[in-house]
C-alpha cells in the first residue's frame, strides 16, 4: 500500500502509512503529515501490520505530536500498533510513562505504554 | 589457578580466532561494513589484552602491530583491501600457532616478521616507522587499565550521535544493542530536542541516549562500541558505581525512617505526611525548571543503581555466570554414565514387570521417566551449532581458489542448525574433502564458465538443516557436474561394474565414492587421486550416516549428507532371529510386514516381497549370519530406506522401539561389514547393531562376485 492519505466526512485525515517508515521516505512522510495538520483539527495514521520502521520514524511521529500539541490539534492512530513499531520503541529506549508537556501533560499515546 | 586461566584464555583465543576468520572473510564480501570492522578490531584488542594479562607476550605485541593496522582502517585512513585481508589472514593463523605452541619453548618469529613487514607497507607512508623486521620483538607491550579488571561497575553514557550518523550508515540502536550486549543496560531515549515539523531535517537523528549499564567489561569496552563514531559524536562515560563501592554508601537513611525506627512517628502517620508533599521531580517539573523526560532518566539511573546495589548486597553468591566452560571430557563421562544409566534402567523394568509387584513397577516407570529427561538433557548440552565448521570452510574456500585460479564464492545457510559435538568434529574431514573435489573437478576455470554462458564466478552452496533425528548437509556446486559417461567406463574398467549392465545415474554416481576411485586426467596437490572420497565414504558411514548424490551436466553435483543428531544414544527397532538379538536403527525402519513360508515359495527364490502391490526385495538375516535354528512359521520383514530404496530385512520377531546406547566393538571388529556397533541389553545379554546400508553393500558385491565367477 502507498504512502498517502484520505479524508473522513468528520474532517479527519487519515494517513497511511505505507510498508516502511525508515529514512528512505522520512521527508514524504514528514510532508504529508505536516500539509495533514495545517488542514485538519484531527490527523491520524493507519498502519500496516508487516511496517518496516527505523529510528527516523520514532522520532518524525515525536516531532509530528509536537507539532500537533502546538496547533491544538489531535495526532494518534488507528488499529492497533504495528509490532515493528512496538518493538523499536522497547529497543530504541523510547518506552515511557511519565508525562509529555506537549501532549497537554498527558502520558505520550505513542511511546507510553498505551499500545 | 593460573594455569587454569592460561587454559581458558587458549580457549577463549582459539574463538576469538574463528570469530575473526568469520568476520574477516565476510569483510572481503563488503569492505564497507563497519561492523564487521568493528568486530576484527575488537577481536584483535581483546586477543592482545587478554594475551597480556596472561603472559603470552608474544602474542600481544603481534597482535598490537596488526591491530594499530585496523586502528587506521577504523579511522578511515586505510581501507579494506585484498592485500590486507590475506595478510590479516596469515595473522590469525600466526596467532594460532603462538597460541598453541608449547609455553616455554621458542617460537618461530619468521612468519610473523614477514607479515608484519607486508602490514606496515601499507600504511599511509608518513606514518611509517621506518624500522627493520628485527626490530619487530621490541614493540612496547600494551598497558592492560585498571578498569579491564573483572570489577562490576555501574556507569552512566549519554550517548548524543552526530546528526548525520543515520546517513552515515550507521544504526544508533545497534550500537545500543552492543552496550546492552556488555551487561544489564537500562536505555532512555531523549526527545527533547527533536524540533517540531517545519524545522525538523528527518534524515538527521535528533535523539540522544542515556543509558545506565553495569558490565564488568570495563571503560574501554564502553569506548570500543562507540569506536567508529567517537570522532563526530559526543560520548560522556561516568562511573557511578562500583562493587568496590560496597561499603562506601555515602547516604544515610531518611529523617522519616529514623523516627519509625525510634517509635516516634507510626509508619501510617509517615505515609499519610508524605502523601501531602509532591516529589522532587514533580516539583522540578512543575516549576519548569527540568523537563519529565530528563526527571524520568534520573529516575531509571536511580532505580537502576538501587537493584544492582541491593542484588549485590543480598546474594553476592548468586552472581555466577549465566554460562560456565567446561572440559568436553567431563561431558563425554557424563554421556558414559548416562548410557550406562540408560541400560541399567532397561534392567530394572525388565526385572519389575517380569515381578509383578504394582509399587515397585511404579517406581520403574518412575526412574524411567527420570533417566529419558536426563538422558535429552546430557545429550542436549553436547549440541553446538555447526556455523562454527562453516567459517573454516569459507577460508578454505578462499585459500584454494586463489591458488587455482578460479573465482569462487562460497553461501551458506543453516548456520545455526545444532549437533552434537563429536558429529560435527569428524564431520570436518569428509567435507574437506568434498568441497576440495568441487573446486578442483567441479568449478571450471573462468573462462570455461563465460564460454558455457555461465557467470565467471563460481559458487559453491554449504549448508545444514534439520530432518527428523537426523541432519541434512548439502554440498552443492554451479559447477560442470559428474561426466556419468567417464564414470561408468572407469567403473568397468576397475571391474566394480559388469558390462552391458543398466545402472541408475544415482548408482553410477555412487560409484565415485569407491576406493582409488578417479576420472581425473591429472592429479593435482587438490585432488585426483582417488583417496578424499573413499575417505568421505568412511567418515560419513562411521557417523552411521548416508550419502546422496545428484549432477546434472554442466550445471553443478549436489552431494547431500544425513548424519544423525547424536553418535552415543539411538532410537532403534530391537530384533530377534534365533536366540539372537539385533538392533536396526529406526530413522531408516519405514515399517514392518509379515512374511509366510507360503510367500518365500511364491518368490522362487528370488527374495522379493510383494508388499501392497509393490516389489521389495529382501534379505534373510538368519541366513547371512550363519543361525541354524529352525525358523518360525511367520517371519517379519523389517523395510527400510536405504539410499532412496526400499530393502526389507526379514527376522524372527520385532521386539519393539529400544533405546540403544551405542558400545564400540573395538579395534579387532573394525572392518566387519554390516555392523556398526553393540549394545548391552536389559538382561545383560549383547545385541548387534546392524548397519543397513553397508549389509546391503556387502550383500550385492558378494552376489555380484558369485555371479562373476
Amino acid at each position: 500500500m502507498p504512502l498517502n492519505s484520505s479524508c473522513r466526512e468528520n474532517g479527519e485525515i487519515i494517513i497511511s502509512s505505507g510498508d516502511r517508515l525508515t529514512i528512505e521516505n522520512a521527508s514524504d512522510f514528514a510532508r504529508i503529515i505536516h500539509e495533514a495538520l495545517n488542514s485538519s483539527k484531527k490527523v491520524a495514521i493507519e498502519f500496516e501490520s508487516a511496517l518496516e520502521v527505523d529510528i527516523t520514524g520514532l522520532q518524525l511521529i515525536c516531532s509530528a505530536c509536537k507539532s500537533a500539541a502546538a496547533k491544538g490539534c489531535s495526532f494518534s492512530y488507528h488499529g492497533r500498533m504495528p509490532p515493528s513499531l512496538t518493538e523499536m520503541i522497547v529497543a530504541s529506549g523510547a518506552a515511557r510513562h511519565a508525562i509529555c508537556r506537549h501532549n497537554n501533560d498527558s502520558t505520550c499515546i505513542w511511546f507510553g505504554g498505551a499500545h | 589457578m593460573m594455569e587454569e586461566a592460561v587454559a581458558t584464555y587458549r580457549e577463549e583465543a582459539g574463538e576469538l580466532l574463528a570469530e575473526l576468520e568469520t568476520s574477516l572473510l565476510e569483510l572481503e564480501e563488503t569492505p564497507d561494513d563497519n561492523d564487521l570492522i568493528n568486530r576484527v578490531f575488537r577481536a584483535m584488542h581483546t586477543i592482545k589484552g587478554s594475551g597480556a594479562m596472561f603472559g603470552f607476550d608474544e602474542i600481544a605485541s603481534f597482535t598490537h602491530e596488526v591491530e594499530t593496522v585496523f586502528d587506521m582502517v577504523r579511522n578511515g585512513k586505510m581501507t579494506v583491501t585484498k592485500r590486507l585481508l590475506d595478510l590479516t589472514l596469515k595473522s590469525r593463523d600466526h596467532i594460532s600457532y603462538l597460541l598453541n605452541a608449547p609455553v616455554g619453548e621458542d617460537v618461530d618469529r619468521s612468519a610473523g616478521d614477514e607479515i608484519i613487514a607486508g602490514l606496515r607497507q601499507l600504511l599511509p607512508q608518513p606514518e611509517l616507522p621506518q624500522k627493520g623486521s628485527s626490530e619487530v620483538a621490541s614493540i612496547n607491550l600494551p598497558e592492560i587499565s585498571p578498569d579491564e579488571l573483572p570489577n562490576e561497575c555501574t556507569w552512566r553514557i549519554r550517548f548524543r550521535p552526530a546528526s548525520n550518523i543515520i546517513m552515515c550508515g550507521t544504526n544508533p540502536i545497534s550500537l545500543i544493542n552492543e552496550l546492552r550486549g556488555l551487561g544489564t543496560a537500562q536505555v532512555v531515549a531523549q526527545f527533547d530536542e527533536i524540533p517540531q515539523l517545519d524545522e525538523l531535517v528527518p534524515e538527521s537523528c535528533h535523539i540522544y541516549w542515556d543509558i545506565i549499564l553495569t558490565t564488568s567489561r570495563g571503560e574501554d569496552a564502553i569506548r570500543d562500541v562507540f569506536i567508529f563514531v567517537e570522532d563526530d559524536c559526543d560520548i560522556k562515560i561516568e562511573l557511578i558505581d562500583s562493587s568496590g563501592l560496597i561499603d562506601r554508601e555515602e547516604g544515610y537513611k531518611k529523617l522519616g525512617d529514623i523516627l519509625v525506627e525510634r517509635g516516634d512517628l507510626s509508619p501510617v502517620e509517615m505515609k499519610k505526611v508524605l502523601m501531602l508533599q509532591k516529589r522532587f521531580g514533580e516539583l522540578l517539573v512543575e516549576k519548569g525548571i527540568v523537563s519529565p523526560e530528563k526527571v524520568q532518566s534520573a529516575l531509571v539511573e536511580q532505580q537502576h543503581v538501587k537493584s544492582v546495589r541491593k542484588e549485590r548486597n543480598e546474594a553476592p553468591q548468586q552472581e555466577a555466570a549465566a554460562s560456565i566452560r567446561v572440559p568436553a571430557e567431563k561431558l563425554d563421562q557424563l554421556i558414559n554414565l548416562v548410557g550406562e544409566m540408560v541400560t541399567v534402567q532397561a534392567h530394572l523394568s525388565q526385572v519389575s514387570l517380569a515381578g509383578g509387584d504394582s509399587t515397585f513397577i511404579a517406581i520403574s516407570e518412575e526412574v524411567e521417566r527420570l533417566t529419558n529427561e536426563l538422558r535429552d538433557t546430557a545429550l542436549n548440552i553436547r549440541m553446538l551449532p555447526i556455523g562454527s565448521t562453516f567459517s573454516k570452510f569459507k577460508r578454505l574456500v578462499r585459500d584454494l581458489s586463489g591458488e587455482l585460479g578460479k573465482e569462487i564464492e562460497m553461501e551458506t545457510f543453516g548456520a545455526e542448525t545444532e549437533l552434537d559435538k563429536t558429529v560435527i568434529e569428524k564431520l570436518n574431514d569428509p567435507l574437506v574433502h568434498i568441497i576440495r573435489n568441487s573446486i578442483d573437478h567441479g568449478i571450471e576455470m573462468p573462462e570455461v564458465r563465460c564460454a558455457a554462458g555461465k557467470s565467471a564466478i563460481g559458487k559453491v552452496y554449504l549448508g545444514a538443516e534439520h530432518s527428523g533425528d537426523s541432519v541434512l548437509i548439502t554440498i552443492r556446486d554451479d559447477g560442470a557436474g559428474l561426466d556419468r559417461d567417464a564414470i561408468r567406463a572407469k567403473a568397468i574398467e576397475r571391474g566394480l561394474l559388469p558390462v552391458n549392465t543398466e545402472v541408475s545415474d544415482r548408482e553410477i554416481y555412487s560409484l565415485i565414492f569407491a576406493p582409488g576411485f578417479s576420472t581425473a586426467a591429472k592429479v593435482t596437490n587438490v585432488s585426483g587421486r582417488g583417496v578424499g572420497m573413499d575417505v568421505v565414504k568412511r567418515g560419513i558411514e562411521g557417523l552411521r550416516g548416508s550419502i546422496g548424490v545428484d549432477s546434472v551436466r554442466g550445471s553443478g553435483t549436489t552431494i547431500t549428507l544425513k548424519i544423525p543428531l547424536t553418535l552415543a544414544i539411538i532410537d532403534s527397532l530391537l530384533v530377534k532371529i534365533g536366540k539372537d538379538h539385533f538392533v536396526l536403527p529406526l530413522a531408516a525402519v519405514e515399517e514392518c510386514v509379515e512374511l509366510t513360508r507360503e510367500d518365500i515359495k511364491n518368490s522362487h527364490g528370488r527374495n522379493l516381497a510383494n508388499v501392497r502391490g509393490a516389489i521389495v526385495p529382501y534379505i534373510p538375516l538368519r541366513q547371512h549370519f550363519g543361525i541354524t535354528e529352525q525358523s518360525p512359521e511367520i517371519e517379519q520383514i523389517v523395510i527400510a530406506d536405504i539410499h532412496g530404496s526400499k530393502v526389507g530385512f526379514v527376522v524372527d520377531h520385532v521386539v519393539g522401539e529400544h533405546q540403544t546406547v551405542i558400545k564400540s566393538l573395538g579395534k579387532m571388529y573394525r572392518d566387519v561389514k554390516g555392523v556398526s556397533g553393540a549394545t548391552i541389553l536389559g538382561d545383560g545379554t549383547v545385541a548387534l547393531i546392524l548397519d543397513m546400508g553397508s549389509l546391503l553393500q556387502t550383500i550385492e558385491l558378494m552376489e555380484l562376485s558369485t555371479k562373476g565367477s
